[in-house]
């Protein structure tokens, strides 16, 4: 029990700092709130070493300290909004055998930019956010394969290391 | 990798093309107008075929839209971070400028959409 507590706070810990790497870095388009969603590379690790449960909740308690840290309450809802439906766009896709980590982290990209983007349609009330859609899309998938390539990596050291949650 | 991925991958890549040169929105026609809304309600219009300027003060913040050259940009913004400062000129059709902390957006509209709004006035 102890063993997982620690896990956790690792976890959540590494998120939070992603978060900040994110926060430093610029976004490819420049609407205030949107994020490339580097810290989902923590989600996915956690999601294939800990389990979809345990992902998610170190993926809201990210964004809860993140936002409290940098971002503010508009950027609150941009990050949540990211998180959760690309968190739930993944959790389909990852049901699908034929998929791997590579494939579950770009489509975990590309719903973090649709989920942030339509926020901010929703925010703005306008449409005129969509003209970002291609730029959105083409940096979600890249995003997603570097995520998904560092996951898989990453993965694969925790699993010769022996380390088991 | 596997072939699944590259699929998706693809598949990502070719709606983003498709949207981009398609024209679904973005039609590279030239505007009319580049109009000022501000919390989804019109602020007011700056035709781009003359200098003009706007400044835009609300209870957000301030923000001043010019068009010089055919071409409308947001050239300040008093709040913190200016991202629509940096955001590139615009002057197609659908084209925005979009300043969240103030509620701000500037798109160009065409041509057709102005004669249906002046004959509806």
């Amino acid at each position: 029990m102890s063993k997982k507590v620690a896990y956790y706070g690792i976890f959540a810990a590494l998120a939070v700092l992603m978060g900040y790497v994110e926060f430093v870095l610029p976004s490819p388009v420049p609407i205030q709130g949107v994020k490339l969603g580097l810290a989902n590379v923590i989600v996915v690790i956690a999601m294939y070493f800990m389990g979809e449960k345990s992902a998610l909740a170190i993926s809201i308690v990210r964004v809860i300290m993140s936002s409290l840290l940098f971002g503010g309450f508009s950027g609150f809802l941009y990050s949540i909004a990211g998180a959760l439906v690309s968190f739930g766009a993944m959790c389909i896709v990852k049901k699908i055998k034929a998929v791997s980590i590579i494939g579950v982290s770009i489509v975990g990209g590309i719903f973090h930019n649709i989920a942030q983007m339509t926020v901010a349609a929703l925010v703005l009330n306008t449409k005129g956010v969509f003209y970002y859609l291609p730029v959105l899309l083409i940096s979600g998938v890249i995003t997603g394969i570097i995520i998904g390539l560092i996951s898989k990596y990453c993965l694969a050291h925790i699993e010769k290391a022996g380390i088991r949650f | 990798m596997k072939k699944i991925d590259i699929i998706i991958a693809v598949i990502a890549v070719a709606v983003a093309g498709i949207l981009y040169f398609s024209g679904i929105i973005s039609p590279k026609e030239k505007g009319v107008y580049a109009v000022v809304y501000v919390d989804g309600n019109e602020y007011g219009r700056l035709p781009l075929d003359k200098d003009g300027s706007i400044d835009v003060v609300t209870e957000y913040g301030e923000n001043k839209v010019i068009v010089k050259d055919g071409y409308a940009d947001c050239i300040y913004a008093d709040c913190r971070d200016g991202l629509c400062v940096e955001q590139k000129e615009i002057n197609k059709v659908n084209e925005s400028i979009i300043c969240l902390p103030h509620k701000l957006v500037v798109e160009i509209e065409g041509g057709e959409k102005a004669v249906i709004d002046s004959v509806s006035e």
